[in-house]
């Protein structure tokens, strides 16, 4: 294939122009989604994290069979489940809706063994010493145990982060019109390979400066440790 | 209440009639392990004792039971009146009163020397930034730390981060401070600061029950020197008698033993 | 609830979908090893590379690697199914599937023996060099065992995205388990099969979870209150 062929197969000036609007609502809508998922699903899975740090053997093994249940299963299959199965039960949820509400689960599932972890890390001494001088449990927890335990569960916090974003592309399944969609639909129409191009760069856009930024991240703490 | 009442406490002399904090035939047991076999132990306001004694003896965790960080098995820890092993009490309302310096510190290390001593200020006592800041000032200037007051726990030497520790634990003017092997964790040239300063809050009059391996200090400035073995009080008394015609076979062995 | 336990769980459609379920099993099966041993080898090479003392390999590698963490497996995809063919490049969904999801892999499983390899001591392949062994032999017996085994936790849960992301390839029409179970349904107007289908996939991938919390987990620190 010659390399002007390749150019307006996958580079066609008119098509940029006709379908970049599309790429950009689509970029709005992931971003949306994204900042919802990542608020919902944090702050669940943080919730989580102190509550089974409360250590009543009843209630971890929910949280454990939470944990371990969104992060086993794929999400496409609840994705699938509740877009199309429950309207024949009788309760329509958006496609937007169903897509928030499963990722937000599996996100607080990995944040929860996240932060969990990071508690765990935090020696005893700690616990004791805030106890011992009259605190109670949720203020140790607050002032003591998550300020050092969120520090060390950052790194795979904000990998976590990354990868949810990146799965609301399975919104494109169920007609979510992020960018993906889009840019499929877009290509659909078109017949043309230049939108899916554009949904490409888009994602690339959005991820390739934070996927540099934490491998820096990385780098850093490494240094900081050695 | 006859909680943080001044008048009271400056009252309180070593010779007062009641004790400020009373362990009755504690038990307690990890397994079929046991640690503390029927403890009896009276501590008077004001007064300075030090539990000495092989380890395994169980003195930590006695004293772990003082302010429940650890929950006994049987007996009751009477501080200030109450039964601590009451389900009724509230520990955090009591723990406030009872500081307590551990071996290994313990100092938060995300927050100043400053914030480490304002933290219990702040949330337990409720005083406003400003009050918290200026007490633990006062409290870091009482453990020469007052210049310190601004580094990071993880810059600090340990007898510095100890130093704060104590700090940390006077500032919320407590009944009794509770010491766990405050020394034991140090370079030992570090030691002599630590105990300079709890031998000033000796002379400053607050009610210190020490956990410790550090016999010249028990002797000098115990007011009372207590030695545990296998779980219970073998032998007690003032340090000169303890130390030089102890009445029991097995302090005489432990302490000629430490001595050498 | 009765509504709820009709769509969901009915047992008989279960029952008729089940030899449907077994095929689409099969090929994630298949698709599942394919993808995992090819990241697992393409990850080992990406890994060196990256680590690789030459300039000219090591940066277009690690450019290489982010490009293709950064861009949604299913994107890769899509494009790979439905770009490609443009540029006179038609795959099967099966390989459309194997190629996207191996450039992906082979991505993160690099930064996972990357993380490993850089975790074992120069001092290792110091001394073994200095006994005489070869660079390879130094790096087959001594370096990468104890690269793995360091992120062996790393390694597993890696493994586990890929068998869930197997589940994308539904959406090239691949017939893979999720994919029957979603025709199962659209023929019964019933997702009991989706059921079914995500039951199988907790069975296969529920024990690699819990593996991978056992491995992590050290002393317990956090004291009962």
């Amino acid at each position: 294939m010659s390399i002007d062929r390749f150019f307006t197969t996958f580079f066609d000036p008119a098509m940029i122009a006709r379908y970049w609007p599309m790429i950009i609502e689509g970029m709005a809508l992931t971003a949306l989604l994204a900042v919802a998922i990542i608020v919902c699903g944090g702050v669940l899975g943080l919730l989580l994290a102190c509550l089974r740090s409360r250590r009543w053997p009843a209630i971890n093994f929910f949280i454990v069979l939470f944990a371990d249940f969104w992060r086993a299963l794929p999400p496409l299959v609840p994705i699938l489940l509740l877009y199309f199965g429950l309207p024949n039960a009788g309760l329509e949820l958006s496609a937007f809706t169903v897509l928030w509400l499963t990722l937000s689960l599996v996100l607080a599932a990995f944040v929860e063994e996240a932060c969990w972890a990071g508690i765990r890390a935090i020696r005893p001494g700690q616990w004791e010493a805030a106890r011992s001088s009259g605190m109670g449990f949720v203020q140790t927890l607050c002032w003591v145990i998550l300020p050092q335990a969120l520090r060390i569960a950052l790194p795979s916090l904000t990998n976590r982060a990354i990868a949810i974003t990146k799965m609301t592309a399975l919104g494109t399944v169920i007609g979510v019109p992020e960018i993906l969609n889009q840019a499929s639909s877009a290509q659909s129409f078109s017949g043309s390979a230049t939108p899916l191009t554009l949904g490409a760069l888009a994602y690339l856009a959005i991820f390739l400066p934070l996927v540099v930024l934490s491998r820096w991240a990385e780098s850093r703490l490494a240094w900081k440790r050695g | 209440m006859s909680a943080a009442n001044p008048a009271q406490r400056a009252a309180a002399s070593p010779q007062a009639p009641y004790p400020i904090l009373e362990l009755i035939k504690l038990h307690k047991r990890f397994g079929d392990h046991v640690v503390l076999e029927a403890v009896d132990l009276r501590i008077e306001p004001g007064e300075l004792v030090c539990v000495i004694g092989p380890s395994g003896s169980g003195k930590s965790t006695m004293l772990r039971l003082c302010n429940q960080l650890e929950r006994a098995c049987g007996g009751q820890v009477i501080f200030d009146g109450q039964d601590l092993t009451s389900s009724l009490v509230s520990i955090d309302r009591v723990r406030r009163q009872i500081g307590m310096v551990f071996q290994q510190f313990n100092l938060y290390p995300h927050l100043r020397a400053l914030g480490n001593v304002t933290l219990a200020l702040k949330r337990v006592a409720g005083l406003p930034r400003r009050e918290a800041q200026a007490v633990a000032l006062d409290a870091l200037e009482r453990v020469g730390m007052r210049e310190h007051a601004n580094a990071w726990p993880s810059t600090l030497s340990g007898g510095q981060q100890q130093r704060v520790a104590i700090a940390r634990a006077i500032a919320m003017s407590p009944k009794i401070v509770l010491f766990d092997e405050p020394t034991s964790a140090l370079d030992p040239t570090l030691v002599g600061s630590v105990l300079a300063v709890m031998r000033r809050l000796r002379e400053e009059g607050m009610t210190m029950l020490v956990v410790t391996h550090e016999m010249q200090f028990a002797r000098a400035v115990a007011d009372r020197v207590v030695f545990m073995a296998d779980g219970k009080v073998i032998e007690q008394g003032p340090p000169e008698q303890l130390f030089t015609s102890p009445r029991d076979p097995r302090t005489a062995a432990f302490i000629s033993g430490e001595s050498n | 609830m009765e509504a709820l336990r009709a769509q969901f769980f009915d047992l008989e459609i279960i029952v008729q979908a089940w030899p449907l379920l077994l095929q689409g099993l099969w090929i994630t099966l298949t698709l599942s090893v394919v993808v995992v041993t090819l990241g697992l080898s393409l990850g080992l090479l990406v890994a060196l590379a990256s680590l690789s003392e030459r300039r000219w390999l090591r940066w277009p590698t690690l450019a290489l690697v982010d490009l293709f963490r950064a861009l949604p497996p299913l994107v890769l995809l899509i494009f790979v199914y439905a770009g490609l063919p443009f540029a006179g490049l038609q795959l099967s969904p099966f390989l459309a599937v194997v190629l996207a999801f191996a450039l992906n892999n082979a991505a993160y499983y690099g930064e996972v023996y990357r993380a490993g390899l850089l975790a074992v001591p120069p001092g290792q392949s110091e001394s073994a060099r200095a006994s005489g062994m070869s660079a390879l032999q130094t790096l087959l017996w001594v370096v990468l065992p104890q690269a793995v085994r360091k992120v062996t936790p790393d390694l597993l849960s890696n493994t586990v995205e890929v068998i869930k992301l197997t589940s994308l390839a539904s959406v090239v029409s691949l017939a893979d388990l999720l994919y029957r179970a979603e025709m199962a349904r659209s023929l019964t107007y019933n997702s009991s099969p989706i059921v079914a289908a995500g039951v199988i996939y907790l069975l296969m991938l529920w024990p690699l979870v819990r593996l991978i919390s056992l491995f992590e987990r050290g002393d317990s620190q956090v004291p009962r209150h």
